[in-house]
């Protein structure tokens, strides 16, 4: 087995953190500490590396207080991997990608869906808008989370729209992956 | 009334608030892992003070970074604000921002518009 290329895949690709596992809020804490060290090496424009910090606390918080919602019995995947996230992180030339990969249950995806499509369709204006009537009218869910956590990564992202695919297991248990880009251009 | 005093962390930020000089200070970073449980004494304490305290009262926000959790808690927090307010009390709502921080900027804004009540915008500049 080759290691050292499999290593090389991950080198090449700027990647600046990659972890699959379960996730506790000290783990997260960390993981954010870790890449706000590494952004002070990589960044020099510093309202980037804010709204990095932003985005990436708002991205990886958001995976870890859902992550227990899957009951994998009856698939081909653990339970370990069932409450597993994946988070990717990599510093391209014009933009940071920030990926996040979980387990949801089937019947929540088409109400995930409506939110990111909803929060694609419309401008800065109207993300701000959105989120203060979700501000506004929402209440807190049993977890403290208040469905505001993507309308503020797309409102910090600068407009940009968040990419995501749905990737059925079974019936009762899909595949969720979402991609933030955060453009490294900012003035 | 009860004076509360919090050493900001990582997650949390300085929390200062004294209900008998009529002064709420918070200071940093706000993503804790139960923001409703952070903020639940402030809100408590505001009550509080719409009630007992005094005819003044000054409120200074200077955060670096919330996450939107803290940021349903603040919006609570400004809505016992807009009681003082209402209650004839002499209200300030100092909202301090890293210069060029606009979506922090913003996010004053919108607590000022949803609630209508002032805030004085105040930019902290960067050495």
């Amino acid at each position: 087995m080759d290691y050292l290329r499999s290593y090389k895949n991950i080198y090449d690709q700027n990647i600046i953190l990659l972890y699959k596992g379960e996730l506790t809020f000290d783990l997260v804490t960390s993981m954010i500490s870790t890449l706000e060290e590494r952004l002070e090496e990589l960044e020099e424009n510093r309202r980037v590396k804010k709204k990095f910090y932003n985005v990436a606390t708002e991205c990886i918080q958001n995976l870890y207080y859902h992550l227990d919602e899957v009951n994998a019995e009856g698939t081909p995947i653990s339970s370990y991997d069932s409450k597993s996230a994946l988070v990717l992180i990599a510093a391209r030339k014009r933009f940071y990608s920030l990926q996040t990969g979980n387990y949801v249950p089937s019947n929540k995806t088409k109400e995930i869906q409506k939110r990111l499509d909803d929060i694609n369709s419309v401008d800065s204006d109207g993300l701000r808008a959105m989120y203060k009537e979700a501000l506004n009218l929402q209440e807190f869910s049993d977890k403290g989370t208040g469905g505001l956590g993507f309308i503020d990564i797309a409102r910090k992202t600068g407009g940009q729209k968040l990419r995501y695919k749905f990737q059925p297991v079974n019936e009762n248990v899909t595949y969720f992956t979402l991609q933030v880009r955060l453009p490294r251009d900012l003035n | 009334m009860e004076k509360i005093f919090i050493e900001p962390t990582k997650v949390t930020p300085l929390v200062n608030f004294d209900p008998n000089e009529g002064l709420l200070e918070l200071k940093g970073r706000s993503s804790p892992e139960n923001s409703i449980q952070f903020y639940a004494k402030i809100i408590e304490g505001l009550e509080e003070f719409i009630n007992q305290g005094g005819d003044e009262f000054i409120a200074n926000f200077a955060f670096e970074y919330f996450n939107t959790s803290s940021s349903k808690c603040l919006f609570d927090v400004f809505k016992r604000l807009s009681k003082i307010d209402a209650s004839g009390k002499d209200l300030t709502i100092n909202w301090y921002y890293e210069e060029d921080d606009d979506d922090m900027m913003e996010a004053g804004e919108d607590y000022s518009d949803l609630l209508g009540l002032d805030f004085n915008f105040m930019e902290i500049e960067e050495d």
